[in-house]
């Protein structure tokens, strides 16, 4: 199978599991016991106008099969509903959301892959030496720690006792700003903690999974080989090592999506980070189904995009992979 | 008569009983073991010695978010209660939603992985097309929403978790049992007359047990973390308080503001010092059981 | 002109169960445009020294005595910047079992190109890939083939290619470490024919190393009889494989077929080789030996002279 025939391959299952996805989505929050959204529109906490626009929106009153389809139909066009809390269109709270996850995620990202990445060359380089073992323990203790802890420590730390770091919030509220760098800098103030607390189990298991891939890539004979040819250490593991290493670090880059976007929940919960997190949690607790499903199904969908690319990377990275 | 024949083999050179010891012998493995041993006493004998009263409440001001003292070592909380029997009675809640939610993942997960990898056909398929569905799902949104769609409570956070777990065992089992069943002497037992029950139960699955020894202890871990989160998040069990669900009433009672680290920094060390235990055991045995990262 | 010395060259490795003396007071010389073999069964050191010698030993390998002296100048005091710029320029090593050789993740081409754009820097891409097509072609392989993967050769190609590559920067000493093991009988004799015509047309200096003595008798202009870390026996090859003058040497010569002789049963040699952990004192074939006596336990395993330039270090010679 040629490539352009995989990554067609792959596409369509991305789009099939998107579909299962939310499939999974409709049955968890309108057909099980109880349809949350039913009761809710009963409940009389709407207005009535809102009511009625619920009831045509995702025909209420018509049989369970349509309604599926007219779910389907939702997903596809960005439909999501009315958030109960805000009464407001969840796509429009969404929207307003998104940036600032999408900004503490790549930071954060940016960090885990210099860091983590580097320090894992780093250890396999000192295989067995004081340094790798310290660092592997300090990563299992990393990998063991509750991200939302860890954010609570630096809020109490950095925030209550030293005053040195805003724990709230994304920007100063009232603040005035005469050039682009202040504004900068207070996006990268309000970063650092939550970002330091996400990142700490990610680099974790960056650094981990580096680390010990690399070690066993550096047993293998064509090392010996780049050695013998006179190349240095660097430019072995530059040229011949990291490449062959990136090949199962690559897959794991669902797991690491999945872990991000778990820890950014914690950190924006406890920061007051206005982000998807902190409205899925937000959601959680006024039990704001509309809200809680749409974030579900953007989380899982970024998931699934993301273990899309990793196979497709793969196959692109790897000559030897002819058909999956 | 029939005769009986029996035929073992091992794939695994390392007999069960010899696999402690060798964890025991690194000193990592040791460090988890130790820790372990700690925890589990807390956990048992904690309780018996300093009981939890969720009666004991504060009674005035001064009662409320008290640093530590004489009469409350590690002070008190938002109702005045005294934190050190709490962290030793949520030490329990951990301690039993975690390994529940792993018997369960890992019943399932093996089960799943084993006639995914022995059968190959639509159902097998099929078997396998879900676990990876379910693998492809974020963690932590989704026992967010199952939680706070089910409810909440003890049995509701283990069913949670362990029916979301169960797919990283299902699939190292699963890839295990397809290198097994290739093997010569699988060919040699079926043509013995051995139906595909007893192939699987006695001669497949205890080749395929140590890789998950290793798995189930790293499930734990990340049970006890899930649980913690969920309970921090607001979804756990209100009644039966978990370290998770001190954290939660700390952080929503303000005790940040009020500088009240006794408060907030046990329950989160207790839930590292665990968490931490069971990673060093099962990172390894993982070391021990995969050979290739072993040192010379 | 010796091109290389081994004086009393001392490996060990260090590994889980203890310290394992790999090469015990080994003394090798390799006249310049010579072929030099040394044989022995797997597990007696010789890959070792083929490692050695570039300094190309794992982490757990350590040189700990004697000396490798190559166009004079001993290699073991040189650092490690300085025995890069001496690696595949100099002296350059065919791998044993080129399958994994390669880096799976790059063509075969650029892969040979490699080591010359690493120590000319003047060369251009256009003269590196000339040169590389030349000589894969040398070796049998046809020069489009520079753009494909190492998965895409099979198993004598991949061998090929490595000859070709140990070529490219025309070193003066090229190290073979059972180059034609892992292939069928008809390559090998087309992968040695062309080694010997390599030699000639490059003048090569060369030391192959191999546990088959056919191999070796082929192409070597004197051979090293190794066993237990230790050389037993050594000289110019003709001398040694028609007269040999150790026990073990006899008993290697006669585990092969002679297709010209008579009928007779294959012997092998009982027993296995000794545990290099505590390597035996003395004579380390003594376990094995059907000529031994109490005096072999203690023996100093210096080489004696039987006859020019045929050495043994056997007590009757």
């Amino acid at each position: 199978m040629d490539k352009a025939g995989f990554i067609a391959k792959k596409f369509a299952q991305l789009l099939f599991t998107l579909y299962a996805i939310a499939t999974f989505n409709f049955l968890l929050f309108r057909i099980l016991p109880g349809d949350p959204l039913r009761l809710i529109a009963r409940a009389g906490r709407l207005s009535p106008d809102a009511v009625a626009r619920l009831q045509e929106l995702f025909g209420l009153d018509r049989s369970r099969w349509e309604q599926y389809l007219i779910y389907l139909k939702n997903i596809a066009t960005g439909e999501y509903g009315i958030s109960i809390t805000f009464r407001r269109p969840v796509m429009d709270i969404i929207a307003e959301r998104m940036s600032n996850t999408i900004l503490l995620l790549l930071v954060a990202t940016i960090i885990v892959i210099v860091i983590g990445v580097g320090l894992g060359i780093f250890a396999s380089m000192r295989r067995g030496t004081g340094t790798d073992n310290t660092l592997i323990v300090a990563s299992m203790v990393g990998w063991s720690l509750p991200t939302f802890w860890t954010g609570l420590l630096f809020i109490i730390v950095f925030g209550v006792y030293l005053h040195a770091l805003p724990i709230a919030g994304v920007l100063t509220p009232g603040a005035v700003y005469t050039n682009y760098w202040q504004l900068i800098g207070d996006y990268a103030n309000h970063l650092i903690l939550p970002t330091v607390s996400l990142v700490i189990v990610d680099m974790a298991q960056f650094f981990l999974i580096t680390r010990n891939t690399l070690v066993d890539v550096l047993t293998e004979d064509y090392i010996t080989t780049a050695k013998g040819k006179g190349l240095s250490p660097l430019l072995t593991m530059r040229r011949h090592a990291l490449p062959n290493a990136m090949l199962p670090i690559i897959t794991t880059l669902a797991l690491y999506v999945s872990l991000v976007i778990g820890g950014a929940i914690q950190v924006e919960t406890v920061f007051s980070y206005p982000g998807m997190g902190k409205l899925m949690y937000d959601a959680v607790l006024r039990r704001d189904y509309p809200i809680l499903e749409a974030t579900f199904f953007l989380m899982a969908s970024v998931t699934v995009l993301a273990n899309f690319i990793s196979d497709v990377v793969y196959r692109l990275i790897d000559p030897r992979v002819k058909n999956i | 008569m029939k005769r009986k024949v029996v035929i073992r083999e091992r794939i695994n050179k390392i007999k069960d009983s010899e696999t402690l010891g060798m964890v025991w012998t690194d000193r990592l493995g040791r460090a988890g073991i130790i820790m372990l041993g700690a925890i589990m006493v807390i956990a048992v004998f904690g309780p018996v010695i300093f009981p939890f009263n969720a009666a004991d409440i504060g009674k005035t001001a001064e009662d409320i978010f008290s640093p530590p003292s004489v009469n409350h070592w590690l002070g008190t909380d938002e109702i005045g209660r005294d934190v050190f029997r709490s962290l030793l009675s949520g030490a329990r809640i951990s301690l039993i939603v975690g390994l529940s939610a792993t018997l369960i993942s890992i019943s399932i997960g093996s089960i799943i992985g084993l006639v995914s990898g022995y059968y190959s056909g639509i159902g097998s398929m099929l078997l396998m097309r879900v676990t990876d569905f379910f693998l492809a799902l974020p963690v932590l949104p989704l026992i967010i929403v199952l939680a706070s769609i089910f409810g909440q409570s003890i049995g509701i956070t283990i069913m949670v978790i362990g029916l979301t777990s169960w797919p990283s065992t299902a699939r190292i089992v699963r890839s295990q049992v397809i290198s097994i069943r290739e093997r010569q002497y699988i060919e040699r037992i079926r043509s013995l007359g051995a139906g595909d029950f007893r192939i699987i139960v006695f001669h497949i699955f205890p080749n395929v047990m140590p890789l998950i020894y290793a798995n189930t202890v790293l499930v734990i871990a990340g049970s006890i973390l899930s649980e913690a989160t969920l309970a921090f998040l607001g979804l756990g069990d209100p009644v039966k308080v978990s370290w998770g669900t001190m954290l939660h009433y700390a952080f929503v009672s303000g005790a940040a503001g009020r500088k009240a680290w006794w408060y907030l920094l046990p329950p989160g060390i207790g839930i590292l010092f665990v968490v931490l235990s069971f990673t060093l055991i099962g990172h390894t045995l993982d070391k021990i059981l995969n050979p290739r990262l072993r040192e010379y | 002109m010796n091109i290389l010395e081994l004086r009393d060259l001392n490996v060990h490795f260090n590994s889980h169960a203890g310290k394992v003396h790999a090469v015990e007071g080994v003394n090798l010389t390799l006249e310049k445009g010579k072929i030099l073999g040394i044989a022995g069964e797997s597990g007696c050191g010789k890959s070792t020294i083929a490692l050695s010698i570039p300094g190309l030993l794992p982490d757990n390998g350590e040189i700990d005595a004697g000396e490798i002296v190559f166009n004079g100048e001993n290699l073991i005091t040189k650092t490690e910047k300085e025995m890069e710029k001496i690696r595949w320029k100099k002296i350059s090593v065919i791998f044993q079992g080129a399958m994994n050789a390669f880096n799976p993740l790059k063509t075969i081409g650029k892969q040979i190109v490699e080591p010359m754009q690493l120590h000319d820097q003047d060369i251009t891409k256009k003269q590196a890939e000339d040169r590389t097509k030349e000589l894969l072609e040398k070796v049998g392989i046809a020069g489009n083939r520079f753009h494909s993967y190492p998965h895409e050769f099979s198993g004598g190609m991949r061998q090929r290619a490595m000859i070709a590559m140990s070529l490219v920067c025309r070193p003066e000493l090229v190290i073979a470490d059972e180059p034609v093991t892992a292939l069928d009988v008809m390559i090998q004799a087309q992968i040695m024919e062309l080694i010997r015509d390599l030699c000639k047309e490059y003048s090569l200096s060369m030391i192959i190393i191999s546990h088959d003595l056919s191999v070796l008798a082929e192409l070597c202009d004197r051979i090293s009889i190794m066993y237990g870390g230790k050389i037993l026996e050594e000289g110019e090859s003709e001398k040694v494989f028609k007269n040999p003058r150790h026990p073990y040497t006899e008993k290697l010569l006669h585990s092969y077929p002679d297709i010209h002789g008579d009928r007779a049963v294959v012997h092998g040699i009982p027993g296995y080789p000794p545990s290099l952990i505590k390597p035996p004192e003395g004579c380390p074939f003594y376990e094995r030996c059907t000529k031994r006596t109490d005096l072999c336990k203690n023996h100093d395993m210096k080489l004696s002279e039987t006859e020019p330039d045929h050495f043994s270090a056997c007590i009757f010679l």
